[in-house]
């Protein structure tokens, strides 16, 4: 069956393969260096569970049949190479293993065709030649099979597919070669054009998996400033493993599908982010466009850092760190910072908190709360206030509840008072580096003076910026011999140990809210849960978007402080909310307070559900 | 000797020119102490009385240069006549305060002298002799730079940020002597005036407005506005709202004021059918006279307020603007 030239046709599509992956390889491996170590274990895992890629049932599914439905056959092919003989039972068994994979192999291939199509029509670049060559491949293998089976009949049930094929086939010797030469060149073909196709996920997606940050989700990466590195100008400024996430996005749109911002219609796609940089890639060195002529101010404002792009996607690629790199370049190498959220910065720099108060406020609202100021004394737990509990009239009610709560379970606590600054989240999302690592320094000085075992937090921002960024800053003066919860965390551990009873009862269907810095950054789900559960009364509910897949109030990423235009995302998330039909919204989080208030409030409603903390709903409950 | 630019409003000088004559006194003082403070009031038909009011405030000397030309602000006009006065007796230094005005004139000035400019000064140093360090805020504030100049060769130009410069107070008992000259342009000007057009407040930046009228939701619908217009007109004042009412298309975005917004500090806001949420105070907190009218007595507006009225708009608004209009008639 072979020729002479098959050898060399081989070896031919080989070095094609190879050189186009070399290039391919060095135009990631230009971008900025960057530690990443890798993990087999996890890409096995990933590989055989296929747990990521079925987040979404239907392509999901897809994608394990044409994965097994092409490595099985391919590695008994390898197999067959070698001469040994199978007991013609096993031969048969195999044989109608094989048939069916293939089968399910032509239904996975073809649902992607259908729903590559179906979009708009007109499937991103490189998707559609390697799916219809491997449409090919498996057809006409099936079809030599059917052939054959004209020529040299075997049982039905150990090719029953290939029997299919064999009804409309000829008994034509002289065909089943032809079949044979076509099948191997689109072999060839497809081999030879991996690199360049989106054919390539499957290297570069491996990579990506087998580099994936083992970090938490919620931890941005550190600006390289003493590299000079202002953010990113261009894709030389991103990393390598940046650009390999690039190198490996399969232009799926499930990032897409799940972003707030792209969902109430803001300019911004997390995919079409990763595609522009994949695109400028391909420049040559020295020559890249920037990447501010392609992705705009609007979209990089239009971000709430909601980490859902981050979550959906099934090959680990963040789109969320370039867009933060990308707004870091904005503002420190351009200085341009979003008009509307220019005077928050200011009052950052010049009093430490995002509303200007200054310190002199910052401990009002304990004003006749008897709350213990941290000193000399070691204490169990610092509360953390953060600038809302401290200052917004709403979230004022919340920290008092947390402190009667801490009282009731008589926790020794104590708050750092009017030394407390903004932790540095908003600076530090809306791209302003500089500000955060100064107010970071700050506070993390004013821990290394005072002795405490936990610190706990209302605000989640608050609380993934002390727990996952604080510890990696580069001076590293945190010393690290303390833990950081979030209050539903810490309020949790209270109820069972029996510290604190929740006794009166708080009549309401409800449903939680996940805060995104809680949830998807930090993988805090179920203490909401167990606490809601632990009061009389609530009878708990789930929204349809929750958990990894909960819809973002809109309020992250510095967005409480930009103007929005068009349909608002917490209107969308308030909607939502009325048509669930709970009476209760309890979320842990300010912003997401204000949000879904403002936008339940917006939609006009004859019977508003009502939103409130965790906290105040379980101080409501305290016996 | 230091040269000082006067400004006024047909002959009322303004707090600005008084602390700009005590700055130059200081700096006076800083270099030696000889010579003189001289302010220079171009302008047309002032009295010698207006101009006598310079004198204790702590100028040595007035020159007024009298024209009609200098009715308005023209540039041409006024760097002309004033590099003919600065070109004579060697003056080390010529101050004047940042506005509009000189934002455009300083610059010319020191084109055709061929001098140094430092404009946006908040403080100044003479470190040596011969030198002068002035300091001024750059992006956006944030920083501080120095700036040195060498008062070589002729004066050193030096615009300074009016909120920085103090008055002294006056002495009655010190008197300036008043030189007047009248002045003709030399070269013919391009430039011709055809008509002046007042700023309208409606038109104005919020940012910038003395009066700002600002509406919520209480309000009502698109129509509901139209008694905050008018009461707008009669008190010259600039409309802004609260995000509701942008949202609802009602206003541009121009005119939102608060967190999302922008952030007013007008002499007088009224705040009409607004609750107060925290996101609206936080762009209007640091107005200095504030009125809130809202139906609702537990409004959080009334918490901001120097002047709340528990009042329904639609009522109170109507009587308001009739009672204005009396007035003004
Ligand atoms: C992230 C974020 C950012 C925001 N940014 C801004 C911002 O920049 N600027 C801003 O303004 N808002 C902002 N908001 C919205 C803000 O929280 C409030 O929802 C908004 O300011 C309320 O506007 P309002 O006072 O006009 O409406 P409402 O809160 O509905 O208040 C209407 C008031 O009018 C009174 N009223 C009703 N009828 C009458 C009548 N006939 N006569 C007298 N009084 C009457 C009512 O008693 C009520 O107090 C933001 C919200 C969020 C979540
Ligand atoms: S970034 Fe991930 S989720 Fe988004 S299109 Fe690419 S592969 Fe899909
Ligand atoms: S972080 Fe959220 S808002 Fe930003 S791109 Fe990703 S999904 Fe969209």
């Amino acid at each position: 069956m072979f020729t002479v030239f098959d050898p060399l046709l081989i070896t031919a599509a080989l070095l094609v393969m190879i050189a186009g992956t070399a290039v391919r390889w060095r135009s990631w491996q230009r971008g900025r260096k960057e530690e990443r170590s890798g993990d087999w274990k996890g890409l096995c895992g990933y590989l055989l569970s296929h747990r990521k890629i079925m987040r979404k049932d239907r392509s999901g599914i897809a994608h394990l049949l044409l994965f097994w439905g092409v490595l099985l056959p391919l590695a008994v092919i390898f197999l067959a190479q070698f001469s040994f003989v199978l007991p013609a039972k096993l031969a048969g068994a195999l044989s109608l293993f094989l048939n069916l994979l293939g089968a399910a192999a032509i239904v996975g291939i073809l649902f992607f065709l259908v729903r590559r199509m179906g979009k708009d029509g007109s499937p991103p670049e490189g998707v559609l030649p390697p799916a219809v060559l491997l449409l090919f491949i498996l057809l006409s293998g099936f079809e030599a099979q059917g052939v054959r089976l004209n020529i040299v009949p075997a049982p039905l049930w150990t090719a029953p597919v290939g029997a299919l094929f064999s009804a409309l086939s000829p008994a034509s010797p002289l065909f089943l070669q032809l079949l044979i030469r076509m099948h191997l060149l689109a072999v060839l073909l497809l081999v030879a054009t991996l690199p360049f196709t989106f054919l390539r996920h499957v290297t570069a997606g491996a990579l990506n998996v087998y580099y994936k940050s083992k970090g938490p989700r919620g931890a941005l990466r550190p600006l390289a400033m003493e590299e000079g590195c202002l953010g990113a100008k261009t894709v030389e400024d991103l990393s390598w493993k940046q650009l390999l996430d690039a190198e490996a996005c399969v232009s799926c749109g499930r990032c897409e599908e799940n972003c707030p911002a792209f969902l109430s219609g803001k300019p911004l796609s997390p995919r079409k982010v990763i595609r522009t940089i994949l695109n400028q890639m391909a420049t040559p060195r020295g020559s890249h466009p920037l990447l501010g002529e392609a992705v705009t101010t609007e979209e990089l404002w239009s971000c709430t850092t909601c980490m859902a792009c981050v979550a959906h996607c099934p090959l680990y690629i963040d789109p969320l760190d370039k867009v933060v790199d990308m707004r870091r370049y904005e503002v420190l190498g351009k200085g341009a910072a979003p008009v509307e959220a220019r005077p928050m910065l200011r009052n950052l720099e010049l009093f430490g908190d995002v509303n200007g108060k200054s310190a002199s406020h910052r401990t009002d609202w304990a004003l006749n709360q008897e709350v213990p100021l941290l000193s000399g004394q070691p204490v169990e737990v610092l509360l953390w206030v953060g600038c809302s509990g401290a200052f917004h009239p709403a979230y004022r009610e919340t920290t008092r509840a947390m402190v009667r709560i801490l009282k009731k379970g008589q926790v020794s606590f104590a708050i750092l008072g009017k030394e407390e600054k903004c932790c540095g989240d908003p600076a530090r999302r809306l791209g302003e580096e500089a500000l955060f690592l100064d107010l970071a320094r700050e506070n993390i000085r004013l821990f290394n003076r005072f002795s405490f075992k936990k610190i706990v937090t209302l605000c989640p921002h608050c609380f993934n910026v002390l727990k996952n960024e604080y510890p990696a800053l580069s001076d590293n003066l945190l010393p690290g011999n303390f833990e950081v919860l979030h209050a539903s965390q810490f309020v949790l551990e209270l109820i069972e140990q029996q510290k604190i009873t929740l006794k009166y009862p708080v009549r309401s269907t409800a449903a939680i809210h996940d805060p995104c810095y809680l949830g998807r950054a930090n993988g805090v789900y179920e203490p909401l849960r167990k606490i809601a559960g632990a009061v009389p009364g609530l009878v708990l509910h789930e929204f349809q978007r929750t958990g990894e897949s909960g819809f973002c109030c809109g309020g992250g990423g510095g967005r409480m402080w930009l103007h929005e235009s068009g349909t608002h995302i917490n209107t969308l998330r308030a909607k939502e909310i009325a048509q669930s039909g709970v009476g209760l919204v309890s979320t842990a989080c300010p912003y997401c307070l204000t949000m879904l208030e403002d936008g339940l409030g917006g939609l006009e409603l004859e019977k508003r559900p009502k939103v409130r903390d965790l906290i105040d709903i379980v101080a409501d409950s305290l016996g | 000797m230091i040269r000082v630019l006067a400004r006024h409003s047909e002959g009322v000088f303004d707090e600005a020119t008084f602390g700009l004559i005590a700055e130059a006194r200081r700096l006076l003082a800083d270099i030696g102490g000889e010579g003189k403070v001289t302010a220079l009031v171009l302008g047309s038909n002032l009295s010698p009385e207006s101009l006598s009011a310079l004198g204790p405030r702590g100028a040595d000397e007035v020159l007024y240069l009298e024209s009609k030309a200098f009715e308005r602000y023209r540039g041409e006009l006024f760097c002309e006549a004033l590099c003919e006065l600065l070109s004579k007796g060697s003056p080390s230094f010529f101050l004047m305060a940042e506005s509009e005005e000189t934002s455009d004139l300083a610059p010319r000035i020191a084109a055709h002298l061929g001098r140094p400019l430092i404009n946006r000064v908040v403080d100044l140093k003479i470190p040596r002799k011969g030198e002068v360090l002035a300091f001024r805020p750059v992006l956006n504030g944030y920083v501080f730079e120095e700036v040195a100049a060498q008062c070589e060769g002729g004066p050193v130009i030096l615009s300074f940020l009016p909120s920085v410069l103090t008055a002294d107070e006056p002495d009655a008992a010190k008197e300036a002597t008043i030189r007047t000259e009248s002045w003709m342009a030399t070269k013919t000007s391009g430039v011709r005036l055809l008509e002046v057009i007042e700023a309208d407040p409606g038109s104005l930046e919020i940012e910038e407005a003395p009066i700002v009228v600002a509406g919520g939701r209480g309000m009502g619908k698109a129509e509901g506005f139209s008694p905050l217009f008018e009461l707008a007109e009669c008190l010259g004042a600039t409309v802004g709202g609260t995000r509701p009412v942008i949202d609802a298309a009602i206003l541009p975005f121009e005119r939102q004021i608060g967190q999302t917004g922008k952030s007013v500090a007008p002499k007088l806001i009224v705040n009409c059918g607004i609750s107060g949420a925290n996101e609206y105070t936080a762009g209007m907190e640091k107005s200095l006279l504030v009125i809130a009218i809202n139906k609702d007595p537990r409004a959080r507006m009334f918490n901001f307020a120097d002047l709340g009225i528990v009042a329904d708009v639609h009522e109170l608004l109507p009587l308001l603007i009739a009672r204005l209009k009396e007035i003004k008639d």
